[in-house]
């Protein structure tokens, strides 16, 4: 049981882990501060950029999560199509554009209410729709990919697979946000 | 567990609306700080590392107290157990040795990519000083929502972590320019 571990059981498990992860994630962030020249030409995108984050490991996770379930249960078998991978796949997409659109209205409004100078909400929406669309369409295969491999692998779903899927999702993002930046700064609007 | 595009579609949208409007506030918080982060973008290099790090701390020990709840090893009512007390001090060692990890690692990476930030032997100390006091209070919200979901029959699982994670994203950055402002 996991919750009567010794203190430095707990410890020893979760820490080379965490540490990792977030080792990971510093690409990610290396991104960021590379792209900051790109931030400052577009005021007001810092306020987008936690909600993109978070959105890709909220709908990421999720469905690896299930695609773990499904795969132990036999409901989906690795490396075939089924009814339930395709549910899986098709709901992923439509969350990611409903909450790409949704983002795009929160920072939009989020800049109005507090009267900061910003970029117009076509800037908000369309930042948010090509980096949220492209960077999930990259992350369900992603998932299937971790969920197949760690489920032949027999490793732990939650300790492994979503932070894995957390991590590498949030390198995509951060690099699907880099090029949005960029088309939408090329369209010169 | 067969789930339908209905069922996925309702159970995530309010839950990752709510987190989405939550995290725009921790953007605000970003950008009311943009000076500072255009001028020593080596501080952004940590903000998604850093904004996670406070969440899958405080997930984990929610994870293991909704175990022991489901499985009647401590029971719903806030008094001092064993396993509380142990898992709560584990937690707050995995702090402060992965939030000093943390800052070492961005410091050195910064060099690498040549990005301004601030001195190598401070950063792991803001890090480990905003981070140690996030997880304080995320831990505390991580028991409260556990024992109280669980007392009202929902899933400490479905509710706490998506909350956690986007309200880790506000103290931790409101945390990390307050150190920051103190040092500088």
């Amino acid at each position: 049981m996991p919750v009567t571990r010794s203190v430095w059981r707990i410890v020893e498990e979760t820490t080379p882990l965490v540490i990792g992860f977030a080792v990971l994630e510093l690409i990610a962030g290396g991104v960021l501060g590379v792209m900051v020249i790109d931030i400052e030409l577009l005021p007001g995108l810092f306020i987008l950029i936690p909600a993109l984050l978070d959105m890709r490991g909220g709908i990421g996770s999720a469905l690896g999560a299930r695609l773990n379930s499904g795969l132990h249960l036999g409901y989906i078998k690795p490396g075939k199509v089924t009814k339930l991978l395709r549910t899986n796949i098709y709901s992923a997409l439509i969350l990611s554009v409903i909450l790409s659109v949704a983002l795009s209205i929160f920072a939009w409004l989020a800049s109005y209410l507090s009267g900061i100078v910003s970029i117009t909400f076509i800037h908000f929406f369309l930042i948010s729709i090509i980096a949220g669309v492209s960077s999930g369409v990259i992350l369900i295969f992603l998932a299937i990919f971790i969920s197949n491999f760690s489920y032949e692998k027999g490793l732990d779903p939650d300790d492994v697979t979503s932070p894995t899927i957390g991590a590498i999702g949030d390198i995509v993002t951060v690099i699907c946000l880099f090029l949005a930046v960029k088309i939408v700064l090329g369209l010169g609007i | 567990m067969i789930y339908s595009m209905k069922t996925i579609l309702e159970e995530s949208i309010p839950v990752l609306l709510l987190a989405g409007a939550l995290s725009i506030c921790a953007g605000l918080i970003l950008h009311n700080n943009s000076d500072l982060l255009f001028t020593l973008p080596g501080i952004l290099v940590i903000i998604p590392s850093f904004n996670n790090m406070g969440g899958s701390v405080t997930s984990v020990l929610c994870c293991r107290l909704s175990s022991a709840l489901h499985m009647g090893m401590i029971r719903p009512k806030l008094k001092k157990t064993k396993t509380l007390e142990r898992n709560i001090f584990a937690t707050l060692i995995i702090a402060i040795i992965s939030f000093l990890a943390l800052g070492l690692a961005a410091g050195g990476f910064n060099m690498i990519l040549g990005l301004k930030s601030i001195d190598i032997l401070i950063f792991p100390f803001v890090t480990l000083a905003a981070g140690f006091v996030t997880v304080l209070i995320l831990m505390t919200v991580s028991v409260l929502f556990s024992y109280i979901s669980y007392s009202r029959g929902l899933d400490p699982d479905n509710m706490v972590i998506p909350v956690l994670t986007s309200l880790g994203d506000i103290v931790g950055v409101l945390l990390l320019f307050l150190i920051l402002t103190l040092v500088m």
